[in-house]
């Protein structure tokens, strides 16, 4: 599948910007799980995803596919903190989002999130989201 | 009638702090529950409130027997986001760094086991050649554990003793060859405690993103010095060993034999060491932008992620290690084993 069908399959927006470091493509409106069916089809290996605040209320999530040895870098937005779940589809992302949920509050649609790198207890969001300050004072 | 038993996260078996919750059924482990973040430090959010040079040290710290892949992927990402290259001593200078910790990794690793399966003195063995390993890198960096060999553009230390570490990989292949390997591939004890024990199939690796060592003894085959060479990778030659049996065994024996190809790398770079410049640059601030590295730790690949607001300190950074991707796959590997085995 080359760099067009991919497009087309997930109907993704923008324009991809190919560096060394691999190919970088931001859509906000990119459907998470189609592209989780996609790469898993091609037979990618989930890396990871990152999670860096966008603005005061909502995240931007970058999930890193190898596929091949190449390196792909999706983006998307959560809207109200919250995004579908690819876990289902692809066992790799479950700790992953479990993680980003206990860091950065972000809800993860069609699972459940106990915490990972955090205690049970202790409030998610803790550490790295804007609008989280002070939550320490609260324990 | 099924019992559960809680193994951690304080215990003589494991390496680790984390917690095991074993459901068993008589001897027999039908379902495993892995609990982490017992020394959860927040190193990410750290890394937001220092510059860029401060986090080479604090990265250092993200793992202790791992501790230059930490600052060498860090830096190889500092570094794609600058678009700038190493010398070509650095650059090799930095695998036979990294091939050294490598070395001393997986002896330790292969100790371990020993010691888990009670050879005492094929434990005692490993640990006699870790300690040359750990004077090798001593003689390099004056450090035993956190090197600080690796700066942004470049390395801090030259490498000023090359046949000191040749006759030291020397005698470390000379013992792995000719005692590591037979005992690990060989021995009737060692057989029978490891092998068929904690199954990790191809698919399940695959589809739990597993990687390093643990997914090629599942039969993956996948090594980031391969599969996208950093550094000097593609200058030097040799192979990934790989086993499809995904058993104790198969990860015992695909690290003692890339115990084997370390120590070629580490010749081969030796013999191919070029003169030159390998001093690092002094950079105050990032420009404003992303960038990825990844390198081919000992446990499996290692993965950074960096983004800069322009300011001299990072805006995220954020660590992928090995060991996060591979610990869920242990959940797979304990189902079905007994007891005494998954302790």
């Amino acid at each position: 599948m080359n760099m067009e069908d991919i497009r087309q399959t997930l109907r993704i927006e923008g324009t991809p910007i190919e560096k060394a470091d691999g190919i970088w493509w931001h859509s906000p409106g990119l459907e998470v799980c189609r592209m989780a069916q996609v790469f898993v089809q091609m037979e990618a290996r989930l890396i990871t995803i990152t999670a860096l605040p966008a603005g005061e209320a909502e995240c931007r999530l970058i999930y890193h596919w190898d596929c091949q040895g190449n390196l792909w870098h999706l983006s998307t937005l959560t809207q109200g903190k919250t995004i579908d779940s690819i876990a289902a589809i692809c066992p790799a992302a479950d700790w992953i989002e479990r993680e980003i949920h206990d860091l950065f509050a972000v809800v993860f649609k069609g699972r459940e999130t106990p915490p990972l790198v955090l205690r049970a207890g202790d409030p998610g969001g803790f550490f790295l989201a804007n609008g989280h300050v002070g939550q320490e004072g609260k324990k | 009638m099924s019992y559960t038993i809680p193994i951690g996260p304080y215990h003589p078996a494991l390496e680790e702090p984390y917690k095991l919750e074993l459901v068993c059924e008589g001897e027999t482990v039908r379902e495993a529950q892995l609990q982490i973040g017992f020394n959860f430090r927040a190193i990410e959010l750290i890394a937001q409130s220092r510059n860029v040079i401060q986090n080479i040290a604090l990265f250092e710290r993200v793992c202790g027997i791992c501790s230059n892949v930490h600052t060498l992927t860090y830096c190889l990402a500092v570094e794609n986001l600058l678009g700038i290259e190493p010398p070509l001593r650095a650059q090799y200078i930095r695998v036979i760094v990294a091939e050294l910790e490598r070395l001393h990794s997986h002896i330790l690793w292969a100790g371990a086991a020993a010691h888990i399966l009670g050879f005492q003195t094929l434990f005692m063995t490993c640990f006699r050649l870790r300690e040359i390993v750990m004077d090798l890198l001593e003689r390099i960096s004056g450090n035993r554990v956190n090197y600080a060999m690796n700066a942004v553009g470049g390395v801090n230390r030259d490498l000023t003793e090359p046949q000191t570490i040749r006759d030291g990989i020397r005698q470390i292949q000379k013992a792995v060859e000719g005692l590591i390997l037979p005992v690990f591939s060989r021995d009737p004890t060692v057989r029978a405690r490891c092998a068929g024990v904690g199954i990790l199939t191809k698919s399940d690796a695959i589809a739990w993103g597993v990687v390093g060592p643990t997914a090629r003894a599942s039969g993956v085959t996948q090594d980031i010095r391969q599969a996208q060479p950093y550094l000097v990778y593609d200058r030097l030659t040799f192979s990934v060993p790989l086993q499809e049996s995904g058993d104790v065994l198969a990860r015992v024996l695909v690290r003692a034999m890339e115990m084997v190809e370390s120590c070629q790398i580490i010749e081969q770079a030796l013999d191919q060491l070029p003169g030159g410049e390998w001093k690092g640059q002094l950079f105050v601030e990032l420009p404003p932008g992303e960038a990825v590295a990844r390198i081919e730790a000992p446990r499996g690949e290692v993965f950074y992620y960096l983004a800069s607001d322009g300011s001299e300190k990072p805006l995220r950074v954020k660590v992928r290690t090995p060991s996060f991707v591979n610990m869920p796959a242990v959940r797979l590997m304990l189902k079905g084993a007994t007891l005494a085995d998954a302790r």
